[in-house]
């Protein structure tokens, strides 16, 4: 008690102050505290929301991330499929193609051949034949006066047999 | 104009075998456009079946006429010069012809290379 009184304890004014301070600790308690908790609370609320909603975004993201990818992949080797398709129908169209042409080409150049075999039968013919006419036309010219009457009466004369055998027929 | 009647013309046409032109202008002046086509018609078939028409590039002797007459009894003979032909004969009648001459060969042995395949 003595210490207490060295210090200046007053306990009428320790208890003033004690009241006081619980007053002060209500009305704090009642307009500030409570108010301010409760504003921290809704706060501490909301950031965790957000904090949660972030969090399923993210993942979110990384879901659409990792389909995109996987979209991604699918459509490269799709696309990869079809490439290598195309490019094997291309090769198969061109070797048709080139086979088809060949064909082709194979029958023109058949029937040239035929063609140039025929006109060139008929251009033979018809160098023999004028040959051959050429020939006798020579020839024609040539015995005008190589035969006399001794041969012509000869051959009448066996014209006449053949008639008569003919006519007795 | 029947057939008989064109016959009968076609005999009094004939003088002495031979086809009188008298006659033939004077029955021509009688007849019809149409009678005297049928007319000169059976005149030409008649002078085919009376003729024998002999071609040849020479001179006929008499015997091988001769001979050429009795082939032909009854018929006429008509020689014909002819030196395309340039040896044998060609003899016609009615609507026969006989070839043996070097032309006719000839044109046989070109008609044979034509037709050769």
């Amino acid at each position: 008690m003595e210490i207490l009184n060295n210090f200046g304890f007053e306990p009428i004014l320790f208890f003033a102050q004690i009241v006081n301070f619980l007053i002060i600790l209500f009305v704090l308690k009642k307009f500030l505290y409570k108010p301010v908790l409760k504003l921290l609370k809704e706060r501490r609320d909301k950031i965790a929301e957000g904090i949660k909603q972030a969090e399923e975004a993210a993942k979110i993201l990384e879901q659409t991330l990792e389909k995109e990818e996987k979209i991604l992949k699918d459509a490269q080797e799709k696309a990869k499929k079809l490439i290598a398709e195309a490019k094997l129908q291309t090769e198969d169209m061109l070797k048709k193609s080139e086979e088809q042409t060949k064909q082709r080409i194979d029958v023109m150049l058949k029937e040239a051949r035929d063609q140039i075999s025929y006109e060139t039968g008929i251009a033979e013919k018809r160098l023999e034949t004028n040959i051959s006419k050429l020939a006798v036309a020579f020839l024609e010219k040539s015995l005008k006066g190589f035969f006399g009457q001794k041969e012509q009466e000869v051959l009448m004369k066996e014209a006449i047999k053949k008639l008569t055998t003919k006519s007795k027929n | 104009m029947n057939k008989k009647l064109l016959k009968q013309l076609v005999l009094i046409s004939y003088k002495n075998g031979d086809l009188n032109n008298k006659i033939v202008s004077k029955i021509a002046d009688k007849l019809g456009r149409n009678d005297l086509k049928q007319y000169i018609k059976s005149l030409k078939n008649a002078e085919k079946l009376r003729n024998v028409y002999i071609e040849s590039p020479f001179e006929m002797s008499n015997n091988l006429k001769k001979q050429m007459s009795d082939s032909f009894p009854g018929k006429k003979i008509k020689t014909v010069k002819n030196l395309s032909l340039l040896l044998g004969t060609k003899v016609v009648y009615n609507d026969d012809v006989f070839e043996m001459n070097l032309k006719n060969s000839l044109d046989v042995i070109v008609e044979n290379i034509e037709n050769y395949d």
